[in-house]
């Protein structure tokens, strides 16, 4: 009997350190297909990542990094800007 | 001293792919890219090395205290699968590429029996706790290191003139047992 508590105990813990780590390293509210679609999708390069999927996941780890794309202007840029910075 | 040397014979002379065969899986499916290889032997290093030691606190401080060794092998299954998951989220957060060119053979460290093999290892064995830490270590280096000399004779066999029949794997397994040869003998 005491083996289920103990099981069921162990579980328990590991279960709490993964929902723990998980919801620290993903607190961010940004979501990586809204970026996505934020960006123009021409997969220029001119960012310096090899494509607009790698660009969203460094915009995702510093929102800064949304300056680096060079085809972003106007209408676009702002919609971005408000979309990233709407927490704010 | 013997825990110098319980490291270096877990790298060379024990290693626990050549000379006790776990692991295999990986082992032939993530060494045909040098850099997959490396991927893959520090995510086995980080995941060895962590559950060994949480497996052996487990083992010593909870079920042999409470009397319960019987649960052993669904605990260690347990932690060594939350740790993969663990890697998992850590990887997909921070290193975003490596996560997607090692695909499937991530959660895969789950089921291999390397992992597993070194944790019951530890216990069978009897190590002390020092031991456990050197033993994982040696062990999951002795992994990385085979795992990359091999991905570099695969990339090499992959430019050269083999006959069509030996092709792919069969050459694959063929090197394997080579270097098994020398990892034992020290030839």
């Amino acid at each position: 009997m005491i083996g289920v508590f103990i099981l069921t105990g162990i579980a328990f813990l590991l279960a709490v350190l993964l929902v723990f780590v998980d919801s620290k390293l993903n607190e961010e509210d940004i979501d990586i297909e809204k970026v996505l679609d934020l960006l123009p999708g021409y997969n220029c390069g001119a960012c310096g990542y090899p494509g607009c999927k790698e660009m969203s996941h460094e915009i995702l780890k510093e929102k800064e990094n949304y300056k680096k794309c060079v085809p972003l202007r106007g209408e676009n840029k702002k919609k971005m800007e408000e979309y990233l910075y709407e927490g704010e | 001293m013997s825990l110098i040397s319980l490291f270096f014979t877990s790298i060379l002379s024990q290693n626990i792919i050549l000379t006790r065969f776990l692991g295999i899986c990986p082992f032939i499916g993530t060494s045909n890219k040098e850099k997959n290889a490396i991927h893959m032997g520090l995510s086995v290093i980080l995941v060895v090395t962590l559950s060994s030691i949480i497996t052996y606190l487990i083992y010593y401080y909870v079920l042999v205290a409470t009397d319960t060794i019987y649960l052993r092998t669904i605990m260690f299954i347990l932690v060594i699968a939350s740790m993969v998951q663990l890697m998992d989220i850590v990887l997909k957060k921070y290193f975003i590429t490596i996560h997607n060119t090692m695909g499937l053979y991530l959660p895969l460290i789950t089921t291999n029996c390397a992992v597993l093999g070194t944790t019951l290892l530890v216990i069978n064995n009897s190590y002390t706790f020092m031991e456990t830490i050197t033993f994982s270590l040696g062990s999951s280096i002795g992994f990385t290191l085979v795992i990359y000399i091999f991905s570099t004779i695969r990339e090499k066999l992959d430019t050269s003139d083999i006959s069509p029949s030996f092709k792919g794997i069969p050459i694959a397994l063929l090197t394997a047992a080579i270097m098994s040869l020398v990892f034992v003998r020290y030839i």
